[in-house]
């Protein structure tokens, strides 16, 4: 399963849209795939991302699937969100 | 980058003052260059950072220890919500990019670039101001 977010759009800011965006990934996203399934997290494409939208996203999957993998983090903005998230938000994951 | 820390920080101007506006509902914002330098400026008329994190922090004394917390600590007005981390990654990324970030909220102001610098002053600020300089 892969998740590319720049379905989401290219500027990703704010709770209020992150919590949108994941609720929209449960519905037609991540509706009846199994816990245990790899999911793959694409960011290409993302020119700006900010841990608040990315709490609301990458956090949650994180928390709720837990064979995941990030791919195409080369921005600077996603960069330092993924670290915000495993500093203050307990995230995990291998970047 | 600038984006995402403007963006941080005008989102918590909402986030935190919906259903509570003190003042005007809504943020100014705006920027120019000047001398080649880029000058962005964000304030809202919300309660302030202290009237946030007062209810969350009861030891709370004013508006400097107040914005010590904001930009340390992981913690937000908004719990049990499990927030809190927005300022920390303004912090952070102002000191990695070379930007200056000056807060003020209440009776306090802060300095964030290679260094920090949080201290109480006699002028009052209703809210929150931002300013951001960036060569």
């Amino acid at each position: 399963m892969k998740i590319e977010l720049k379905k989401f759009g290219d500027i990703l800011i704010s709770r209020p849209a992150g919590r949108e965006a994941y609720l929209a990934m449960l519905a037609y996203i991540l509706k009846d795939v199994d816990k245990s399934e790899e999911i793959e997290i694409d960011f290409e494409g993302i020119k700006v991302m900010a841990p608040s939208w990315a709490d609301e996203v990458i956090t949650k999957v994180a928390e709720n699937y837990k064979n995941i993998k990030l791919i195409n983090t080369e921005n600077s903005s996603v960069k330092a969100t993924l670290k915000t998230l495993k500093e203050f938000s307990g995230l995990s994951l291998v970047i | 980058m600038i984006s995402a820390i403007v963006g941080e920080i005008g989102n918590n101007s909402f986030d935190h003052n919906i259903g509570s506006w003190v003042g005007v509902m809504g943020i100014f914002f705006g920027y120019e260059f000047v001398e080649k330098k880029l000058k962005i400026v964000l304030a809202d008329a919300g309660k302030g950072v202290f009237n946030s994190l007062k209810k969350v922090k009861i030891n709370l004394k004013n508006d400097k220890d107040a914005l010590y917390v904001a930009f340390n600590e992981k913690i937000s007005g908004r719990a049990p919500e499990s927030r809190g981390n927005g300022l920390k990654f303004v912090k952070a990324n102002i000191k990695n990019t070379g930007m200056h970030l000056t807060f003020f909220s209440g009776n306090a102001k802060a300095d964030f670039n290679n260094f920090e610098e949080i201290v109480s002053i006699d002028k009052y600020y209703q809210g929150c101001i931002a300013i951001i300089n960036f060569k």
